[in-house]
C-alpha cells in the first residue's frame, strides 16, 4: 500500500445504477444498513449534527455522531466525525475530526457506479500546510515505510 | 475489531498517532526521518549538512520528532546524535491500516446490498 500517511482512499465499482448507490448514502436508514448505525430521523441536511446508535454487535451501546458537510445529489456526500470514537472513557470533543467523502461516478451508460471513499485529516496540522508539504515532497508513506524497513533491518 | 477491548485498543492507537501524523506533516521533518531511516545514528551537524537550514532550526525540527516519539537522542561529547525509533511509526501505520480495513468491510456490505 502506498497511501499518504494521513488519508485513506478506497475506490470500488458497484454493479448498480448511480441513483441506487446514492440512496444507500443519502437515506439515513439505508446508510445505517452498511455503516451499522440507526438514526432516529429520515433525512440528512448540510450542517446537521447527526446522532444515532451503533448497531454493530461489538459496539451496540455506542453513540454515532457526525456533522453532515456537503450534499450534492448523486455526486458528493461528506461528513466530519471523530473516527471510531469507541472508548467511552475518552472525551474526544477536543480532538480534530476527520472528513469522510463519498464521490459517485456513473459508468457503463448507467449500469454501474464508481464509488470513491476518502477519509482524510488524521492529524492536527492545518490542511493547507499539509497539502503544501505533500506538493513539495509527494512521498508520504513511501518515505516512512522505507524508513521503518531500513531501521528494522539495520 | 472483534471485541470491544480490541476496538478500544485500536482507537487508542489512532489517538496516540495524531502527534505522529502531525510531526510528519512537514517536508523538513519528513526528510529528516528519511535520512535517519538509513538506520545510522547521525549528529545534528550531519543532519544540518546539505540543508538550507541553520543548525538551530534543524534541532527544533528534531525536537518535534522526539516529542512525537519518532527519534531518540544521545550525547557524545559536544554533539547530539539522533536515531530513528520506528515503534511509533509502525503503530501509526497500523492505526490507519485498521481504519482502512473497516472501510473495506463496509464497502463489502454495501456491495451485497446494491448488487443483489
Amino acid at each position: 500500500m502506498n497511501e499518504p500517511h494521513d488519508r485513506i482512499e478506497r475506490e470500488t465499482v458497484l454493479r448498480a445504477p448511480r441513483s441506487r448507490v446514492w440512496k444507500m448514502i443519502v437515506d439515513p436508514a439505508q446508510f445505517g444498513l452498511w455503516l451499522n448505525v440507526r438514526f432516529p430521523f429520515t433525512t440528512f441536511s448540510p450542517g446537521q449534527v447527526a446522532v444515532g446508535e451503533c448497531t454493530a454487535p461489538q459496539f451496540a451501546d455506542l453513540r454515532w455522531e457526525m456533522i453532515v458537510d456537503r450534499i450534492e445529489p448523486e455526486h458528493h456526500f461528506s461528513y466530519f466525525w471523530h473516527p471510531f470514537a469507541v472508548d467511552k472513557s475518552i472525551d474526544y470533543s477536543g480532538e480534530e475530526k476527520t472528513r469522510v467523502t463519498f464521490t459517485l461516478e456513473e459508468l457503463e451508460g448507467g449500469n454501474a457506479t464508481r464509488l470513491t471513499v476518502v477519509e482524510s485529516g488524521f492529524s492536527k496540522v492545518p490542511l493547507g500546510r499539509r497539502a503544501k508539504a505533500y506538493e513539495m515532497n509527494g512521498k508520504g508513506w513511501a518515505i516512512v515505510v522505507g524508513a521503518i524497513e531500513a531501521s528494522v533491518h539495520a | 475489531m472483534s471485541t470491544p477491548s480490541a476496538g478500544a485498543a485500536w482507537a487508542l492507537g489512532v489517538r496516540r498517532s495524531a502527534p505522529v501524523f502531525a510531526a510528519l506533516g512537514d517536508e523538513t521533518r519528513l526528510t529528516l526521518v528519511a535520512r535517519l531511516g538509513a538506520g545510522e545514528r547521525l549528529s545534528t551537524t550531519n543532519l544540518t549538512e546539505g540543508t538550507a537550514l541553520t543548525r538551530q532550526a534543524v534541532t527544533k525540527h528534531l525536537t518535534v520528532l522526539q516529542g512525537a516519539g519518532l527519534v531518540r537522542s544521545s550525547r557524545a561529547g559536544r554533539e547530539t546524535h539522533w536515531e530513528l525509533d520506528p515503534k511509533r511509526l509502525v503503530e501509526a501505520r497500523k492505526a490507519l491500516d485498521s481504519i482502512a480495513r473497516h472501510w473495506d468491510a463496509a464497502l463489502d456490505r454495501l456491495r451485497n446490498l446494491v448488487e443483489r
